[in-house]
């Protein structure tokens, strides 16, 4: 695998920090009106979903690797979110997670021989998926969620571009 | 929930901690002889061990909270110990992590209604496990394998004096 790509998987923890840096409790809690365009989460949502996403994720890249085409269970995000109270969990305390566990999986990522890349887990909903793809997804979910933090902070007036990395 | 088994989950990372104060690098890694009856792990595997069986079980604790008797798939822990490189992960930072992971879910641990607690999860090889027996098995979890961690100590002359 090109060890850019590992490289930004590992770094995505640092682009989330600087996605929630200088925004207060309030601004992190705000629920966008539907109809907004900007998504329906809070932000403090959003970084809740991507810390919990993120250790089943590699949780499961863990599985792939370590065991023979292993089955992966699916789990539902809609009631992790209503059902496990995000907006009384700490998001900076979220963000370190996921930052500590992509830096630690990263060292196990570039320990692999080029070949586990393609090694796979079979999914209940999506089929069978590689390791490779596992990655590039959590660094493209990451993303996603990151356009959506950005146009919050739009509203706010404090915009991600403004924000030093 | 009584409450102190909720904050004896939540001391694990302290714990876990104080377990390998003063070990150096070569102490985390010593392999200990198979006839020495103090375990066949490293501290070093021990750690990461934890670190891992943490976020999986903590994942599933969540699934058990916001679904309905989910099936949960086992894991095969010595196939992680043997082919995740656990020699070469930061043990510091899988203490770290570890920590953070039992405090934040602690606080969703700590807003639960009691009946939460009896919610179930289909284990495929354990069976039917409730809420309430995940929590306590986290806590033994620890406790066994710092248990371990001390046997080791004490075999390399490295023991914690408390």
């Amino acid at each position: 695998m090109d060890p850019k790509i590992i490289t930004e998987f590992e770094t995505g923890g640092a682009k989330l920090a600087t996605a929630i840096a200088g925004l207060t409790p309030k601004e992190l809690l705000w629920v966008p009106p539907p109809g907004a365009g900007i998504g329906l989460w809070s932000i403090q949502q959003i970084v809740l979903h991507l810390m919990d996403d993120e250790l089943i994720w590699t949780s499961r890249m863990k599985n792939v690797i370590a065991e023979e085409n292993p089955p992966i269970a699916g789990f539902d995000e809609s009631r992790f979110a209503s059902r496990l109270f995000y907006e009384e969990q700490d998001a900076q305390m979220a963000v370190e997670i996921l930052q500590l566990n992509r830096r630690q999986f990263s060292s196990v990522l570039r320990n692999l021989p080029e070949a586990a890349f393609q090694r796979t887990g079979q999914h209940v909903d999506l089929g069978p998926f590689t390791l490779e793809q596992a990655i590039v997804w959590t660094i493209e979910h990451l993303d996603h969620h990151i356009i959506y933090i950005d146009l919050k902070r739009q509203k706010f007036g404090k915009p991600l571009k403004g924000v030093p990395a | 929930m009584n409450p102190e088994t909720i904050t004896q989950f939540e001391s694990g990372g302290a714990l876990l901690r104080q377990s390998i104060a003063g070990l150096s690098k070569n102490d985390l890694l010593w392999i200990p002889p198979a006839d020495a009856n103090v375990g066949l792990w490293s501290i070093q595997q021990i750690l990461i061990h934890l670190q891992d069986a943490d976020i999986i079980w903590t994942g599933r604790m969540k699934r058990i909270i916001a679904e309905d008797n989910p099936p949960i798939i086992g894991y095969d822990e010595s196939k992680f110990a043997a082919n995740l490189f656990y020699d070469k992960q930061d043990p510091d930072r899988a203490i770290q992590l570890f920590d953070l992971n039992r405090k934040q879910f602690t606080k969703v641990l700590r807003k639960l209604h009691d009946a939460t607690f009896t919610r179930t999860g289909q284990h495929n090889e354990r069976g039917t496990i409730t809420l309430a027996q995940c929590v306590p098995l986290m806590v033994g979890h620890v406790a066994h394998h710092i248990e371990f961690i001390q046997r080791k100590r004490a075999k390399m002359g490295n023991a914690i004096k408390s």
